[in-house]
C-alpha cells in the first residue's frame, strides 16, 4: 500500500506542474466561466432594456378616418408616428417597426354601434418589431376600452355588467425559476465536468508515460502492477472532483452575485441551495467521477501515444454525453428502473434534488450502482494493467 | 527461455548465465530478440516458458523481490520531464523499497559521483541530452542492484554521452555486478565484454569471449566475426 502513496504524491505534484492542467483544472473554471457569464448576461439584459427604452417609428394609415384613435397613439412617448408609402414594405425593410391599418370607415362603425377592425403590421422575426407592436397593441386596447365604457356608461351600465368575474392565477411554486434553469444545467454540468476533468490526467499518466518512455522504467522497479494503477487511478480521480467541485462552486458564486449588476435579471434567476442539496451533488458526482477515470484510463492505456489517446477519448466523450442531455428533458421523472441507468440517474437525481425533492432511497440506490459500475470499471482497469501485449503494444 | 509474439517467435530455447563481475553482451541484429529477451530477464515480459533468476530468485515466483536487485536501463527510456533530477532519482528509490531516509542518502550520494549536483534542481526537461543520461543512469542505480540490464544503452547518445554510458558499465564491474547489456556496435562490444552470446532469429547461435568468436571463425575483425557467423 505504501506504494500507492508514493505513486499518488509524486503524480499529483507532476500534474500540478503541468502548465496544461493547472489552465483547464483551475483557471477555466475560475476566471473564465465568471466572466463569460456575467459578461453575457450584462449584454443579453442591456440589449433588451436598450430596444425597450428605445423609441419606435411605426405608420398609421387612414389617420383622417379615426382622429380619436390616431390621437391616442400620437400621445404616447415611446412611438413615432412617421409617412411612409408601402406600409407592409417599410416594416420589412425595417425603416418603422409595425404599422397600423385603419379601416376608412372605422369612426363611423363605431359611432353606429358597429365593430370595425384594425391590422397591425409587424415583423415576428426581429425582437424590435415585436416590441413595437406589443406597444401599439397595447395602446389601441386602452383605446378600446375606453369607448366600451362610454358606450356603457352612455346607457347606465356598469362596466362589471360585461364582467361577470375575474380569473387570477396564483403561482404557488416552492422552487424559484433560477432553481428550474439550474436544476436543468447542472447535472449536465456534473457529467461534462467530472468527465473533462478526468481526461487529460487520464491520458498523460497512461498513453503520456509511453510516449515519453517512462512506463517502462515503473514496470521493472518491484511496486505490484495493482498499486501502480491504483496511485495513477487516485490522482485522475482526484482532477475530476477537484475540477469539478472548483467549477460548480465557481458558477453557483456567479449566478449568486454575478447577476447583481444587472438588477432584473437578479429577480427572475434567484435560486436556493440547501445543504442536502449539496450533499446529494456530491454524492452523485463521486462515483461518476470514480466510474469516468477509470474508463478514461482504461482507454487510453491502450494508446502509444497522446494524440492517439485522444482520437480513442472523443468518441467515448460523445457516448457519454448522450444519457447527460436526459436532463433538459422536460417530464421525465426518477423511479426505480431508471435508478439502475447508468448516467441517466445521476443526472435526474440532481435535477430532482435541486428542485428541492429529494428521495434518499432513490439517491442511495444510485450511489450504491454507480459504485459498482464505476468497481467494475477499476477491475477492468486492473486487468488492463496485467496485459503486456497493452502495455509493450508496438 | 520462450516468447512468441503474434505469430513469430522473437525468443526460442535463449538461456546463459552470467557471474558477479562479469560484463555479458547480447549482440544481434535489430530484430534478433535482444529487446525481448531482455524485457523477458527484467520480468517486464512473462516468457511463454522457462524463467530467469536474479541472485536465486526466480522471476517468475517471486519478481517484487527478483525485481528489487535489478538495475535497467535502455537508450530509449525517458524521464519525468516535470519532476527535478534530484525528486526523478529519489522517486525511483521509493519505488525500489527504499525508506525515506535512504533514498534521500543515495540520491545525493549518486548525484555528487555522477557529477550532477548543479543540475540537482533543475527540471529533467530542461535538462541536455547528455545531463538526461546521467539521471537516467542514477535512477538504474538508486537501489544499488547488484544485477545490472542494459538494452542498447548508447543508442541514440553522441560520443560524450555514449562514453560516459561506457564508463559507467566499466565501474559498475568493478564493483563486482553482474551486467547484461545489448548493442549491434560490434566494436563497443568487443572494448567491453567479457563474453558474447551472439542472437539471430531468436536463438542464441554462439557464446563465447570476443577472442574466442574471432578465432573460431578465423576471423580479425569482430565485425566480420559476427557475420561468419550469422550468415
Amino acid at each position: 500500500m505504501r506504494f500507492i502513496r508514493i505513486i499518488y504524491y509524486k503524480e499529483l505534484l507532476d500534474t500540478l506542474r503541468d502548465r496544461r492542467t493547472i489552465i483547464s483544472m483551475i483557471v477555466v473554471p475560475i476566471v473564465l466561466f465568471p466572466l463569460l457569464t456575467v459578461g453575457f448576461s450584462s449584454f443579453t439584459a442591456s440589449m433588451v432594456e436598450k430596444s425597450a427604452a428605445e423609441i419606435h417609428k411605426i405608420a398609421v394609415s387612414g389617420r383622417d378616418d379615426a382622429p380619436g384613435l390616431y390621437a391616442a397613439i400620437d400621445s404616447s412617448e415611446e412611438l413615432e408616428i412617421v409617412a411612409v408609402d408601402s406600409l407592409e414594405k417599410a416594416v420589412n425593410e425595417k425603416s418603422i417597426r409595425a404599422a397600423l391599418i385603419v379601416p376608412a370607415d372605422f369612426d363611423a362603425r363605431v359611432a353606429a354601434m358597429d365593430s370595425a377592425a384594425l391590422t397591425i403590421l409587424y415583423n415576428a422575426a426581429e425582437t424590435k418589431s415585436d416590441f413595437a407592436a406589443d406597444k401599439l397593441a397595447e395602446i389601441v386596447g386602452a383605446y378600446r376600452s375606453r369607448l366600451l365604457t362610454e358606450r356603457l356608461n352612455e346607457r347606465g351600465l356598469s362596466p362589471r355588467m360585461i364582467r361577470p368575474f375575474d380569473i387570477v392565477r396564483e403561482n404557488v411554486a416552492r422552487e424559484k425559476m433560477g432553481s428550474f434553469l439550474l436544476s436543468m444545467f447542472l447535472p449536465y454540468l456534473v457529467i461534462i465536468l467530472s468527465m473533462v476533468g478526468a481526461m487529460y490526467t487520464a491520458i498523460d499518466l497512461t498513453a503520456g508515460e509511453k510516449e515519453r518512455g517512462t512506463l517502462e522504467t515503473i514496470l521493472v522497479t518491484p511496486v505490484p502492477r495493482w498499486q501502480l494503477a491504483a496511485g495513477k487511478f487516485l490522482t485522475i480521480l482526484t482532477t475530476s472532483v477537484v475540477s469539478t467541485i472548483l467549477a460548480l462552486t465557481s458558477m453557483t458564486v456567479t449566478l449568486a452575485f454575478g447577476f447583481l449588476s444587472t438588477r432584473s435579471f437578479t429577480e427572475s434567476f434567484a435560486f436556493e441551495i440547501s445543504a442536502s442539496m449539496v450533499i446529494v451533488v456530491l454524492l452523485m458526482m463521486v462515483p461518476t467521477a470514480c466510474l469516468f477515470s477509470a474508463l478514461l484510463m482504461t482507454v487510453s492505456i491502450f494508446a502509444k501515444s497522446y494524440k492517439e489517446a485522444q482520437s480513442y477519448v472523443s468518441p467515448l466523450m460523445f457516448i457519454l454525453i448522450l444519457p447527460a442531455l436526459v436532463s433538459f428533458v422536460p417530464g421525465i421523472e426518477l423511479n426505480v428502473q431508471l435508478a439502475f441507468v447508468p448516467l441517466v440517474n445521476i443526472c435526474l437525481s440532481i435535477r430532482e434534488a435541486l428542485m428541492g425533492n429529494i428521495n434518499w432511497l432513490y439517491i442511495s440506490i444510485i450511489f450504491i450502482s454507480t459504485a459498482l459500475y464505476a468497481a467494475f470499471a477499476i477491475f477492468i482497469t486492473h486487468r488492463i494493467f496485467q496485459k503486456e501485449s497493452v502495455l509493450f503494444r508496438t | 527461455m520462450d516468447k512468441k509474439r503474434g505469430t513469430i517467435t522473437a525468443a526460442q530455447n535463449v538461456s546463459f548465465e552470467v557471474s558477479r563481475g562479469e560484463i555479458f553482451g547480447l549482440l544481434g541484429l535489430n530484430g534478433a530478440g535482444k529487446t525481448t529477451t531482455l524485457r523477458m530477464l527484467a520480468g517486464l515480459l512473462k516468457p511463454d516458458s522457462g524463467t530467469s533468476f536474479i541472485c536465486d530468485i526466480d522471476m517468475n515466483r517471486l519478481p517484487e523481490q527478483a525485481k528489487a536487485r535489478l538495475g535497467f536501463l535502455t537508450g530509449t527510456t525517458g524521464l519525468y520531464g516535470r519532476l527535478k533530477a534530484r525528486e526523478m532519482i529519489r522517486y525511483f528509490g521509493l519505488l525500489y523499497g527504499l525508506a525515506e531516509r535512504e533514498a534521500t542518502d543515495r540520491t545525493e550520494k549518486l548525484m555528487e559521483m555522477l557529477g550532477m549536483t548543479e543540475f540537482a534542481d533543475v527540471k529533467c526537461d530542461k535538462l541536455s541530452a547528455g545531463t538526461r543520461q546521467k539521471v537516467s543512469i542514477a535512477r538504474t542505480l538508486v537501489h544499488d542492484p547488484e544485477v545490472l540490464i542494459l538494452d542498447e544503452p548508447t543508442a541514440g547518445l553522441d560520443v560524450i554521452s555514449g562514453r560516459s554510458v561506457v564508463e559507467f558499465i566499466r565501474q559498475e564491474k568493478q564493483k563486482g555486478k553482474a551486467i547484461i547489456f545489448s548493442t549491434h556496435v560490434m566494436h563497443e562490444a568487443e572494448k567491453l565484454c567479457d563474453r558474447i552470446g551472439v542472437l539471430h532469429a531468436g536463438r542464441i547461435i554462439d557464446i563465447g569471449s570476443p577472442a574466442q568468436l574471432k578465432d573460431k571463425t578465423g576471423r580479425r575483425d569482430m565485425d566480420d566475426a559476427f557475420v561468419a557467423l550469422v550468415t
